[in-house]
């Protein structure tokens, strides 16, 4: 027995000598870009044999003798020969892709796709834009990227939020945002999570502020039905999958990139506001001359105080980023660690965020991958206290005073800042409306360097996952947790405007919100027989969100020394808000994929929601969606045809929903307060057993057109979604107990076409000129309203939802100009029971009634805009590259309520230096009224609601990457972005960009230079 | 069969399989070197030994060899390394070729190799060459053929004209450089690229007769030197003049080791051994770079 092992074991080592001087031929086949294995690549040799390679794209082949010939392909790669002399090393082929659009991958929901398989509408972002913009949050450097895409920013404060709308809006009082999914993690802010109920604080955090635009890898934006459908209680509004950067297989070096940059900036436009003199004037001709100024003293008093620069400053920003990125045999992964500090234009305003990424996965064992994401940071916004809490008819907010900044421009210029001794001056003999007791009066600039308004989110954004590929099958568990912290913190002491009544008020609150995401998915990947190719997915996934929050508020306080900090030396206590909501959302999922060779696709998505927001018969959703789509160019009829690149058509139809409504809405609720010394409760909701899901049909067919070998590529869309059973607010009767309800009633369409163009221009090779277009047009109708039409919104009532017409629709009284001197007043319809006089305002006389009233109001135009549009183009020359990228839109309305408050003329404060313009009899004058005339309505005119549209330079960026010696191991890039370079646009404003629809002095935008240096070891 | 025959045969073949990766002995100076180089490394050991029979020098080769000195065909950053020659690299096509004629009726300008051997740079200029069908006949008849192994010298030839390995058309071989030469052989309509000391017959001191080069556009009295097919005389033209349709790059040896014995070593290949350079078709090192060396030498002392 013994001998006979032994021989084996002698034939076995013999034979393994043997072996290893035949001719083993092994190899592995790589991406000549990303270096990252190709797997499947097939390798023929001899007379028609072939292997193909495993998940590391290894291969290994036996041949009798050298030399032999292989042939090496893969699908959307140029295939290469190579003829293999000996086998002394392993052989590195790295094939390059065929230069085309449609082998792109894209990423889809809970999963990748090849662009040529798609069938849905979906674009793509790279990682160079966002590198190219220096903005601090994604969506801002969204803008004008993608066709139907509109982004808003809700003010030029840093850190802010903005509204982004994909084809238009569908939904009145549910969420109109998209939904974010953040490397497979359903990011979704409720609007609510954003205050912890202190409502003194103007803006909010952006919920995007988590995500460092700097380690984004790609931005799908998935537009239409076939798309979205995988998330389908949450697609209606279109969804944006962010994903974070890898280390690259194959780069085993690791790079580590530091960046800097530092700049400023400044307010993109001045207000022209009286000066010191004018105003004197203005009050000596019109109002009963305060101030007792003579001709001699108005003259003398020249510009005065310009309040407006006095509370405005040059703001420094800087920003400091690392990255190290890179991967092993197996595992790759990426960190980045950011600081970004924005000083805001506003004194005491600004923005700093602490910023930790982490993207690792490894391969425990073939087929075995295991993952973790996770960003953790801290973002601090510091803005402007509000007076929007106390919306009453005589309150400084209905009055158009609704911050600090405002009322600085309302300041009279003859009132100083500071005493001559140094001190703040709280003197304003003019103020006797809101801000002053006795005679002492609020001073702006303290006001915004003394007071506390500040956002503070603490948040960690996670995904754990693993994943086991057995054969055809992929088997992918994850589970997330985005968990935030926000703090809020006021305080205004009793020299200020919002503490002058109060001896000073100050309040903290906190939120807790936790979101936790279980995700398991199964997926088949199957080409059978070079004709069909199935991808097939089915998973369950789970959401449970909690948000806990309390806040507390004093006011007389004895000490300010600690603010916020000190609140127990307040002597009076408001009711403490605290509370819990919670809500869940399960779901199952299932898409197939199925492609027919190589031409024509169809996608068939399901998905079914149950969520905790409707009432218990309607929790279920489902949500169906068909795609096909047509790669005509492989067809033979047009094999011949060169100059096309790619050709094809898209069909897809479907259903998405809309669940972004509070929580509790289908429950009679009641709120606490207090009464007499006592708690109290008071009903806030009354029940609506037949709440249920708000769900958009949507229907779009696009075409994708290549042509000329990449020089130009073409995607064009038209598609139309209805909305129905809207999430709607309305109004109900006083029996109930609440004065409205949300009740699924009417409905909303969109219809549009969107168009996008992209194409290198020239292509030499120190020379790279690209650009991309694209234009949108959307139409969007509230095609029903139920019984609850002509529903009118707005603290100066100035917009409506009514059937035929728009979303966001103004609503007013047409101005028609001035009544002259020597005018037939007769003919003129009355104003509140007068007949106008020279130097009155003329409004048409809609319904011709004969007197003007409420019931003249009509459609003043909308926040809807006729077209979207973008534009941006690269070059790249030797070591140089500039960028630069457009944004636009036309045909939206913005109501201007700053620059009606300040066209509001009265002997308190400053107005716009066109009152002098206003009508005299000498002058006559066509647009304003006697300057002493007052206001006959609070209704609003044509005249504020301006056109919105505007043409922005978003972006400029020089960059410039100098040769270094080859033994130098670092490569540098410096550049210098300027960002909002300038605005063409008929608004009157300070930006067209106010996303609520109601500019009423928003925080004005900035125009900002920044220099940086990038370098990379 | 005797148990004891099996067990020395086991024994005898598992030490063949291993004895390349072992590692060499005290008091020996081990030298790795690939194909093309060896000839010249092998005339510098017997020329040193020559004179230093003390020493033991072997040279090793293979992919696991471990060695003291390793021969590099390229300029190296972050590593200790000793420049001992120079190489040029010239283009080179079979002289059974049946585009010899229209080849040689040409002379091959910088723009007219970067043409050939490399994938458009322009897109205009590929888009007109794949979808136009404007196609460069000569051009489209020629396989370019390279080496993708790590020690091809394709990498040396592409950067030489501002490209990377992967822009060359064409196919790929993989193992010695020296087998470019059999791939045109027997792929008749081809071009490659090599060095001279695979060119030439280093004993006849003549071009190889089965290989022509590719006429290049440089001045009359360059190209005479380099149609007479005489090595020499290309080296010595080479040597002396600067020609930027011909790439030269340095070869060296990088060391795992380095001590007193090596240190001579290299110092007598530096100023001594260069007079064996031309005959294995090698470039000199020129009287600045020699002094470099030695001086550089002395610093790792």
């Amino acid at each position: 027995m013994i001998r006979k092992r032994f021989i084996l074991a002698a034939v076995l080592t013999v034979a393994s000598t043997f072996a290893a001087s035949a001719q083993k031929i092994q190899g592995t086949i790589v991406d000549a870009t990303s270096g990252e294995s190709i797997i499947g690549a097939t390798v023929k040799y001899g007379d028609g044999k072939g292997v193909t390679t495993d998940f590391d794209g290894h291969f290994a082949i036996d041949v009798k003798s050298l030399p032999v010939k292989l042939n090496i392909s893969f699908t959307g790669y140029k295939s290469q020969n190579i003829t293999v002399y000996d086998d002394e090393e392993e052989i590195n082929v790295k094939l390059l892709e065929k230069r085309s659009y449609l082998n792109d991958v894209v990423v889809v929901g809970y999963g990748t796709q090849s662009r040529t398989q798609l069938t849905g509408s979906v674009t793509t972002v790279k990682a160079d834009v966002f590198e190219n913009s220096t903005a601090s949050t994604l969506d801002a450097a969204l803008s004008g990227q993608v066709a139907g895409l509109n982004v808003t920013a809700a003010s030029g404060q840093p850190g802010a939020e903005s509204s982004i709308r994909i084809r238009g809006g569908n939904s009145v009082n549910a969420s109109n945002e998209p939904l974010y999914v953040v490397d497979g993690f359903i990011y979704f802010k409720d609007p609510s999570t954003g205050s912890t109920g202190l409502s003194a604080i103007d803006g909010s955090l952006n919920p995007l502020a988590t995500i460092n635009p700097n380690d984004i890898e790609s931005i799908e934006v998935l537009k239409d039905v076939s798309a979205t459908a995988i998330y389908g209680s949450r697609g209606a509004n279109g969804v944006i999958l962010i994903t974070t950067k890898k280390g690259n297989l194959g780069e085993k070096k690791a790079h580590i990139s530091y960046g800097y940059n530092l700049g400023f900036s400044t307010v993109s436009k001045h207000l022209d506001l009286l000066n010191a003199s004018q105003w004197a004037r203005y009050q000596k001709d019109y109002w009963s001359n305060k101030g007792g100024y003579t001709d001699e003293q108005i003259a003398s008093l020249g510009k005065g105080t310009d309040w407006q620069d006095a509370v405005l400053k040059t703001a420094v920003q800087q920003g400091h980023e690392l990255s190290v990125n890179g991967s092993t045999d197996k595992s790759r992964y990426a960190f980045s660690a950011n600081y970004t500090d924005q000083d805001g234009i506003v004194l005491n305003s600004g923005f700093q965020r602490y910023n930790f990424h982490t993207n690792v996965e490894w391969e425990l064992r073939k087929g075995l991958k295991f993952g973790i994401n996770a960003t953790y940071g801290r973002s601090k916004q510091q803005g402007l206290t509000t007076t929007e809490e106390q919306v009453f008819n005589s309150s400084p907010f209905s009055a158009g005073i609704t911050n600090s900044f405002v009322y600085a421009l309302l300041m009279p210029p003859v009132i100083n800042v500071y005493n001559p001794d140094g001190s703040y001056n709280f003197t304003n003999p003019y103020e006797y409306a809101y801000f002053a007791i006795g005679d002492h009066s609020s001073n702006p600039v303290y006001d915004l360097k003394e007071s506390v308004a500040e956002n503070i989110n603490n948040y960690l954004l996670s995904n754990v996952w693993a994943s086991y590929k057995i054969g055809d099958f992929t088997l992918k568990a994850a589970v997330g947790l985005n968990s935030e912290k926000l703090t809020q913190n006021y305080f205004s002491g009793a020299y200020t405007s919002l503490g002058l009544a109060t001896q000073g008020i100050g309040g903290t609150g906190n939120r807790q919100t936790d979101t936790w995401q279980q995700e398991y998915t199964i997926t088949y990947n199957k080409d059978i027989n070079d004709q069909h190719h199935v991808d097939a997915l089915a998973g369950y996934t789970k959401q449970n969100t909690t948000s806990t929050f309390s806040s507390i508020r004093t006011n007389s306080f004895t000490n300010e020394t600690l603010k916020q900090y000190n609140l127990g030396d307040g002597a009076g206590i408001y009711t403490p808000q605290t509370g819990i909501v919670e809500s869940t959302l399960n779901s199952v999922i299932a898409r197939v994929n199925y492609t027919l060779l190589d031409r024509y696709n169809a996608t068939a998505t399901f998905r079914a929601d149950n969520s905790s927001r409707f009432s218990k018969h309607h929790r279920w959703g489902y949500f169906p969606s068909l795609g096909l789509s047509w790669n005509v160019d492989k067809e033979n009829f047009l094999a011949g045809v060169n100059h096309i690149d790619y050709l094809k058509l898209r069909l897809t139809g479907g259903l998405v929903g809309n669940q972004e409504i509070n929580d509790y809405a289908f429950t009679t609720s009641y709120a606490t307060g207090s009464y007499g010394g006592s708690s109290s409760y008071a009903k806030a909701n009354t029940a609506n057993e037949n709440l249920k899901w708000e769900t958009t049909a949507s229907y779009n067919f696009g075409v994708d057109f290549g042509l000329w070998g990449g020089r130009l590529g073409l995607v064009l869309d038209l598609y139309y979604k209805k909305t129905s059973d809207l999430l709607l607010e309305v109004p109900l009767g006083f029996a109930s107990g609440v004065t409205s309800q949300i009740q699924n009633v009417g409905n909303v369409e969109n219809k549009g076409i969107e168009l996008a163009v992209n194409g290198t221009i020239l292509k030499r090779r120190h020379f790279v000129w690209t650009a991309a277009a694209n234009i949108a047009h959307n139409k969007n109708t509230i095609t029903d309203m139920g019984v609850t039409n002509n529903v009118i919104q707005g603290a100066d009532n100035q917009q409506i939802l009514r059937k035929g017409e728009a979303l966001g629709s103004f609503y007013g009284l047409k101005f028609e100009g001035i009544v002259q001197q020597g005018e037939d007043v007769t003919k003129l319809p009355t104003v509140n029971g007068q007949t106008p006089k020279a130097g009155d305002v003329k409004y048409q006389d809609f319904n011709r009634d004969g007197k003007i009233d409420g019931n003249d109001r009509q459609i003043l135009g909308s926040i809807q805009p006729d077209l979207t549009y973008g534009f941006s183009t690269q070059v790249q020359w030797r070591e140089f590259d500039l960028s630069l990228a457009f944004a636009g839109s036309h045909g939206n309305k913005l109501y201007n309520a700053l620059g009606r408050r300040l066209e509001q003329t009265g002997d308190s404060y400053n107005v716009l230096t066109t009152v002098l313009d206003s009508w005299t009899a000498a002058n006559g004058g066509n647009t304003l009224p006697l300057a002493s005339t007052t206001r006959p309505f609070s209704y609003i005119d044509d005249r504020y609601v301006q056109s919105a549209s505007y043409l922005k330079l978003r972006n400029l960026t020089l960059g410039y990457r100098p040769r270094l010696p080859k033994s130098f191991p670092v490569s540098l890039r410096i550049y210098a972005t300027a960002s909002n370079l300038f605005t063409l646009t008929p608004y009157k404003g300070y930006d067209p960009e106010v996303s609520s629809g109601t500019d009423s002095g928003t925080y004005p935008s900035a125009r900002s230079f920044v220099f940086g240096v990038n370098i990379t070891l | 069969m005797d148990i004891k025959a099996f067990l020395i045969a086991a024994f005898a073949a598992v030490a063949l399989n291993v004895s390349a990766a072992t590692s060499q002995n005290d008091g020996v100076i081990t030298v790795k070197v690939n194909k093309a180089s060896k000839v010249l490394v092998e005339k510098w050991i017997e020329a040193y030994k020559a004179v230093n029979p003390a020493v033991e020098i072997s040279v090793v080769s293979g992919k696991n060899a471990d060695a003291d000195l390793t021969l590099v065909s390229s300029h190296q950053e972050g590593v200790n390394v000793t420049y001992v020659g120079r190489y040029a690299l010239l283009p080179v096509t079979s002289a059974k070729n049946p585009l010899l004629d229209d080849i040689q009726r040409k002379e091959w300008k910088s723009k007219d190799i970067k043409s050939l051997f490399f994938t458009a740079e322009d897109l205009d200029e590929e888009y007109e060459e794949e979808v136009e069908g404007k196609h460069n006949k000569l051009k489209d008849k020629l396989t370019v053929y390279s080496g993708s192994s790590k020690a091809s010298l394709s990498g040396i030839f592409a950067s030489h004209f501002g490209r990377t390995s992967d822009d060359l058309r064409g196919n790929r071989i993989a193992g010695d450089d020296l087998y470019l030469l059999s791939a045109i052989d027997e792929d008749k309509a081809s071009v490659t690229f090599n060095a001279l000391s695979n060119l030439y017959d280093l004993a006849s001191r003549t071009l190889r007769n089965d290989l022509v080069l590719l006429p290049l556009g440089v001045k009359a009295s360059q190209r005479e030197a380099l149609r007479s097919g005489n090595l020499d005389e290309t080296i010595e033209l080479i040597e002396n003049e600067n020609i930027d349709l011909i790439p030269v790059e340095e070869i060296g040896f990088t060391y795992n080791n380095f001590d007193a014995d090596i240190d001579q070593f290299l110092q007598w290949i530096v100023s001594t051994g260069q007079q064996y350079n031309h005959e294995a078709g090698f470039l000199r090192l020129t009287d600045k770079e020699v002094e470099s060396q030695l001086r550089l030498l002395v610093q790792n002392n």
